[in-house]
């Protein structure tokens, strides 16, 4: 619980501002409060939900719900923890039941939630070449992505997209930090054993 | 090349390795191609993660967000680790406490002892000379004689023949009797030799006269 040891007044209105004070807030039946936590959080959680699912409207849905669970569910959260860490705990477990109950879409709907994605095509240096060459591979890596198994694809996106620290992704996923490491490194092999085969079709 | 060096090479391309690590693992790569080629595709991979970092923008609202939590029925939850469990208690402990009070401040009179020194035909002279009342009207049985202090009162039963009350006042001495009355019996208990005491339980039921 942080101190409320008042230096200034902009000192004490941002100690009020912090997430753990806005959760207190809610609790006590402040619904603007959770907004504020809504409007500072909500992109963070989406995009991570966009990275599990390819696709928009899942992942808004999914970030809606999980936002409505953490209401729900305020008197549960432990202010040890951080709200971030609490809220993607909420998000990655609805990822991982979205994927369950859709394991066994058709790769051609799932290659049509790949293709969607028109604004990929923009290159980012000027030579054609090498935007063509950025546009392949970054392809090739989101199929990939999408492709690998829900465990794996959270740990690249936690580590290797959104650059969490290895003992929030232990808070987020249940392990320890010497377990998230490890679980990420196998993640990172297993992507690139999927890379390869299409970096290599591509290029054909 | 074996899971360890791979692995190694990812934290290396990851930058995960301090300086005396990637030194010894990049003297491990140099003239192996398997490990170079698992470098340089370990860091590609990584720069075109980072390009999948831009998403297509949201359109979430906090209206929707609001339509969804209302649409649950949900009402904010209270802390489980509020105090409003303890006023349960708190109150039943004060109630006990208020309950208890009253009880211990209800004045505690001692018994009047009362002996019956009287025989019927006095108490009837007494009273039917007071309450102009005959002999039909009055029940014979020994009436009590109450000592209160240095006073001396004498008592008799409410109860008359026929019912009514009427003619029957309450006398105007001026001896309290707001507690308990015992009355003492004239006969003596044949085992023990002491006299029977008879506790009445009010005393209105006894009419005092002196």
């Amino acid at each position: 619980m942080a101190s409320y040891a008042i230096q200034s007044p902009i000192i004490a209105r941002m100690e009020l501002d912090t997430d753990a004070a806005l959760v207190m807030r809610a609790r006590d039946g402040d619904y603007g409060a959770f907004e504020t936590l809504f409007e500072r959080h909500k992109t963070m959680a989406y995009r991570f939900a966009y990275q599990m699912t390819s696709r928009r409207d899942d992942a808004e849905d999914i970030v809606q719900e999980a936002f409505v669970r953490a209401y729900q569910n305020l008197h549960r959260y432990r202010d040890e923890a951080k709200f971030t860490t609490w809220l993607l705990r909420i998000v990655t477990n609805l990822c991982t039941d979205q994927a369950r109950m859709t394991h066994r879409r058709t790769n051609l709907e799932q290659q049509q939630a790949a293709d969607s994605l028109d604004w990929m095509t923009i290159g980012t240096t000027e030579d054609p070449n090498e935007n063509l060459e950025q546009d392949r591979r970054r392809e090739a890596l989101r199929k990939a992505l999408s492709a690998l198994p829900e465990h794996h694809r959270k740990m690249i996106v936690l580590r290797d997209i959104e650059e969490r620290e290895y003992s929030e992704i232990g808070a987020i996923v249940g392990c320890s930090v010497g377990g998230a490491k490890l679980r990420v490194l196998r993640a990172r092999r297993a992507l690139r054993d999927r890379i390869a085969p299409l970096i290599g079709k591509d290029q054909e | 090349m074996n899971r360890k060096s791979e692995d190694n090479i990812a934290k290396l391309a990851f930058g995960e390795l301090s300086d005396a690590e990637a030194s010894d693992v990049l003297r491990n790569v140099g003239g192996n191609d398997e490990a170079s080629s698992a470098l340089i595709a370990f860091k590609e991979m990584r720069a075109d993660l980072q390009l999948l970092r831009d998403v297509p923008p949201d359109q979430l609202s906090k209206q929707r967000l609001q339509d969804a939590i209302l649409g649950q029925g949900l009402k904010p939850e209270r802390n489980a680790g509020s105090w409003n469990w303890i006023w349960a208690p708190v109150a039943t402990a004060v109630f006990a406490f208020v309950l208890t009070s009253v009880l211990r401040q209800a004045p505690s009179q001692d018994p009047i002892v009362a002996v019956n020194e009287t025989t019927p035909a006095d108490q009837f002279a007494m009273f039917s000379e007071r309450f102009d009342l005959n002999d039909r009207d009055i029940d014979f049985s020994p009436r009590p004689e109450i000592v209160s202090g240095d006073a001396v009162v004498r008592v008799a039963n409410k109860n008359r023949r026929g019912g009514s009350r009427a003619g029957l006042a309450p006398t105007s001495s001026s001896v309290s009797l707001e507690g308990p009355v015992i009355l003492i019996e004239p006969e003596r208990d044949a085992g023990t030799g002491a006299q029977r005491a008879v506790e009445v339980d009010s005393y209105e039921d006894v009419l005092v006269s002196s």
